[in-house]
């Protein structure tokens, strides 16, 4: 059986399957998690490239997600904005803070560059909180419109969720294209061994930095999806435990790995969807779950060492047939 | 002028708790070369438990402080053998083990908190009246004795806890180890041990501080963030890894944050107060006491 | 490599296929449903729980004798953990999953905002506990606020203070949530009606542990009055700083901070000072002691004034159902219509924007015990 026509039939299934959706027999509920997903997978792989392949760590990138969602949201309610021009005004807004940050916490690293990160995006959010005349303060903007391109409202659920799967695809292509060109080989570089990579004539520096910049942008351009997909935001939707989430799909779904985001995104958000049944229980077992998990799975779900369980299974089953 | 020294003297009391934190930072960080981020939920738990002994179970205020400590040690002993310890034996890369450390201590505080509220509900826990009520008063300055009281225990244990490091052979072995891990080894450390040690030494002095600041402020379950946050700043302000640093940083940061809520916003502090540790964070790392460390190539 | 790849297609089948378990569609004769969303869990789980409680322990009662007429009432409880994300998850899930007919919650404001984008676009009527103005101010004509929002108690409180205790000059204190202030708002307005403007106004975070700033700065202020925006723990913290530091004149505390354990938290130091509530455990009304003496037996804690708006909140939806059945605009009609409803709170009369709560009393502590010492009409 060749297993390439194998994959490629697997990948078409899962494409019809993605684009006719909204028609199974799934209610809003489910597809506005399966939307929810999506833009939490376009953040990922923006954090991915960064944190995965360029092992630049942020503990706050929910600040970049929520700068992208708010100036989103002010531009189409304060200043009638249409959505499109909102939407690249908010990666490119996402992007110039992210170029700052990402410069100032070059020389940074380790647990030095977590606390930076995860005191900015605090700073963030604080001003936003404070900040009421910009930002509408803690109850938020409100009214926020539906996206809408030329005169074409997308209001219904399933639109939503066809504009949310066609950025995180369109996003996921522009990744794989990069991550697997001679350039992306340098992200990588820059973790693996600095300075191997220096004297091949990288220049470290800008490879981080970019790497940073990009991973805003892509989580600028989920802020504002987020934004027009809930017509709400306020401060307390972009906390540091938003960021810890963002951090573990990456985990989970391998660093580096370019599936890594799609998988950790779709695992965990459904992991947490459904702990809500354990009700007083869900965020007690939800912390034991992330140490078990980090134990058995610190590569990611990709390198679970299954092959090793199913190797002593097939040992002992001919052992028995042998006798 | 008596209204600037009062707000230096409550500073420099809350700011000792905020250098216990620290310091118990600083001890992890020195072990695992990563964060502990359950380091102030550990201090809540020594906090709720400080109140449990003394209200519920009418243990004697020593006893309780000792009790808290105990418990607590042998709870974060629990979780570096069981969660921590196999990651940092998992052989990832540097950044690896440091974010899969991250993400479990992570694991950790958010299960302490959760645990907390169900064991003792979700509401604020308020510490026995045993204190006298009437403040003392020196030059005109009125001090509740509760600021006395933390003070002199927070220096009495930073002294307990010098002692321990710089007299005694396991304190030189724990020394050894943040120093230099596979020397220490091969001079016959059981680095196994010492982390162990490292750990519950680091649960003590954070119950230690939960138990202080009680009488203060209320035990709430979410107490953990605001002053694991604020032990970390003064770890790092002081230099992560630096005893002398913690208990300086601490100290600082209660009395700035005191005496600036008189200057500007109370509002505003917090966003200073965060941008200070960043600026500190990008231009010197190392903390503002210690020289920065040569780049080894 | 490729039984990791084997093993990534896998897993993301195995997820697709429990994501398709989720959805359910109920095609049959509507059931009575009725949801509640509140924080549960982390921070503020305190009120949420007390909704929760009220919730449930209304309608198990009702359920007892055979619920509405003759059929039962199923509830959802979803958990919202405080923050606008999940509250949207939830309402959706109360909505489109469950198919509840109303939705009661939540008793915070950016919570409830974020679930009323749900519940207004989906045409399900729901009842809210919070108080920040905004909730009823953006033409919503599904949403109900059972409880008087800030301005309308914060009006009360000052009038109480500067009518009735006769206080000009009065300092202001008030945390920098929204909460907070939209108390400084709402004083300020009220005391601009007689006037007056606050001497001085301090700000707190609620992180916060040391107040002796701002408590010193109030004493030298010449204040004869002071009025508190605060939650429940900040505000005990404030009330235990003030009297070991000797601020001797009387406080004036808003209804946030007569919620929870506070009594139990501030003790003695509460002993005289004037809260604005809706809700009152010394209330001689039979209603209200009959109220209390239920929740006490089936909880083991007294009911907050949370739980007194939830529970007239479930009570409010069951009669309106009873009334007119499942149809979720008669309903809306229905509690559109309250006028004049006298529970365990104040008096309820909506009106076009949602706004239900008239009612406010003004309690002094007495003996460590709440008493009431003024009611509005």
């Amino acid at each position: 059986m060749n297993f390439q026509l194998l994959k490629k039939a697997f990948l078409v299934i899962i494409g019809f399957f993605l684009i006719l959706l909204p028609y199974l027999w799934v209610n809003v509920y489910t597809l506005h998690i399966y939307t929810l997903i999506g833009i939490y997978i376009i953040i990922s792989i923006g954090l991915n490239i960064t944190f995965g392949h360029t092992g630049q760590i942020s503990l706050g990138h929910a600040a970049f997600y929520g700068i992208g969602a708010y100036t989103s949201a002010l531009l189409t309610v304060r200043l009638g904005f249409p959505f499109p021009i909102a939407f690249v005004c908010a990666g490119l807004v996402s992007l110039i803070f992210g170029f700052g940050v990402g410069s100032a916490t070059l020389k940074l690293e380790g647990p030095y560059l977590a606390m930076a990160t995860i005191g900015f995006g605090e700073i963030v959010r604080m001003v936003l909180v404070q900040w009421d005349k910009l930002s509408g303060g803690p109850a938020g903007i409100t009214k926020i419109p539906d996206p809408s391109f030329f005169g074409f409202v997308l209001h219904s659920a399933q639109s939503k969720y066809y504009l949310v799967l066609t950025v995180a695809f369109l996003g996921f292509i522009c990744y794989r294209n990069l991550m697997t060109s001679n350039y992306g080989k340098q992200f990588s570089a820059v973790k693996e061994n600095p300075l191997a990579a220096q004297a091949m004539g990288v220049d470290t520096t800008r490879t981080k930095v970019v790497a940073f910049g990009l991973s805003t942008l892509y989580a600028g351009f989920a802020g504002s999806l987020y934004a027009h997909l809930n017509n709400y935001i306020a401060p307390d939707a972009f906390p540091f435990s938003e960021s810890i989430t963002l951090v573990l799909i990456v985990v989970l779904g391998g660093m580096g790995n370019i599936l890594g985001p799609i998988l950790g995104s779709i695992v965990l958000i459904e992991v947490k969807e459904s702990l809500r049944m354990l009700k007083d229980y869900n965020m007690l077992i939800y912390g034991l779950i992330l140490m078990v998990l980090m134990v058995f799975a610190p590569k990611g779900f990709a390198a679970i060492n299954l092959s090793f369980l199913g190797q002593r299974l097939t040992r002992k089953t001919s052992k028995v047939l042998r006798s | 002028m008596i209204q600037i020294l009062q707000q230096i003297i409550s500073g420099f009391a809350i700011g000792s708790v905020y250098a216990l934190v620290g310091l118990a930072f600083s001890l992890t960080v020195k072990a695992l070369n990563a964060v502990n981020f359950a380091t102030g939920d550990i201090f809540m738990v020594g906090a709720y438990l400080g109140i449990t002994f003394l209200l519920f179970f009418k243990v004697p205020f020593f006893l309780s402080i000792l009790g808290a400590m105990i418990v607590v040690s042998f709870i974060g002993i629990i979780f570096e053998r069981v969660a921590y310890k196999p990651l940092y034996k998992a052989g990832l890369g540097r950044t690896e083990t440091h974010i899969v450390l991250i993400i479990s201590t992570i694991g950790t505080s958010i299960f302490l908190q959760n645990g907390s509220m169900l064991i003792w509900g979700p509401d604020a826990l308020a510490f026995p009246r045993i204190f006298p009520k009437e403040p003392i008063n020196i030059l005109g300055m009125l001090l509740p004795i509760e600021y006395v009281w933390v003070i002199a225990m927070a220096i009495l244990f930073m002294v307990i806890l010098q002692f321990i490091l710089q007299k005694t052979r396991i304190g030189k072995g724990l020394r050894a180890t943040a120093q230099d891990r596979e020397t220490a080894a091969l001079m016959g450390v059981s680095l196994s041990l010492t982390d162990s040690l490292t750990f519950g030494l680091s649960a003590a002095l954070c119950a230690v501080g939960g138990i202080l600041i009680a009488p203060i402020s209320f035990a709430n379950p979410t107490m953990g963030l605001t002053y694991g946050m604020k032990g970390f700043t003064a770890a790092v302000m002081g230099g992560m890894g630096s005893v002398r640093g913690a208990i300086v940083g601490g100290i600082f940061l209660g009395i700035l944050e005191n005496v600036a809520t008189g200057f500007i916003s109370s509002t505003y502090k917090d966003v200073v107060a965060f941008s200070v540790l960043i600026i500190i964070l990008i231009f010197r790392p190392s903390g503002l006491l210690l020289k920065p460390p040569q780049q080894k190539v | 490599m490729r039984t990791g790849r084997v093993k990534l297609i896998g897993t993301l089948v195995i997820c697709f296929v429990f994501i398709f378990c989720c959805g359910e569609a109920s095609l049959c004769k509507e059931p009575i449903k009725i949801g509640s969303l509140s924080a549960l869990t982390g921070v503020g789980s305190q009120m949420g729980q007390c909704q929760r409680d009220s919730v449930i322990m209304v309608i198990d009662k009702v359920n007892s004798t055979g619920g509405i007429n003759g059929e039962k009432i199923k509830y959802y409880i979803e958990d919202d953990q405080l923050q606008p994300t999940v509250a949207v998850n939830g309402a959706k899930k109360l909505v489109y999953n469950d198919g509840v007919q109303v939705v009661l919650g939540t008793p915070n404001s950016p919570t409830a905002l974020a679930a009323m984008e749900v519940t207004w676009a989906a045409k399900v009527p729901q009842l809210m506990f919070g108080t920040a103005p905004k909730v009823t101010q953006l033409g919503n004509p599904w949403i109900f606020r059972v409880c008087p929002m800030d301005s309308v108690l914060g009006m009360h409180l000052v009038n109480f203070a500067v009518n009735v205790k006769k206080v000009q000059k009065i300092a202001l204190m008030h945390d920098s949530t929204d909460y907070g202030k939209g108390g400084l708002a709402s004083v300020l307005e009220a005391l601009k009606k007689f006037n007056l403007k606050p001497v001085i106004t301090e700000t707190f975070n609620n992180e916060d542990v040391d107040f002796s700033s701002q408590i010193n700065n109030i004493k030298s202020s010449g204040a004869q009055g002071f009025i508190l925006y605060s939650l429940h723990v900040q505000g005990a913290q404030i009330l235990n700083q003030s009297k070991k530091l000797g601020l001797s004149i009387p406080i004036f505390g808003s209804s946030g901070m007569l919620q929870g354990n506070f009594l139990s938290l501030a003790q003695d130091s509460a002993e005289g000072a004037f809260f604005v509530s809706y809700f009152s455990l010394d209330n001689p009304n039979p209603r209200v002691q009959a109220f209390i003496k239920e929740y006490k037996e089936r909880y083991k804690y007294d009911p907050t004034p949370c739980s007194a708006v939830s529970y007239e909140g479930t009570n409010l939806v069951i009669a309106a159902i009873k009334k007119v059945g499942t149809d979720r605009t008669k309903i809306r009609d229905v509690l559109r219509s309250t006028k004049d409803y006298m529970g365990v709170s104040g008096r309820l009369t909506a009106d076009e924007t949602g706004e239900m709560g008239r009612g406010a009393i003004i309690v002094e502590i007495k003996g460590g015990k709440p008493v009431t010492i003024w009611a509005s009409n």
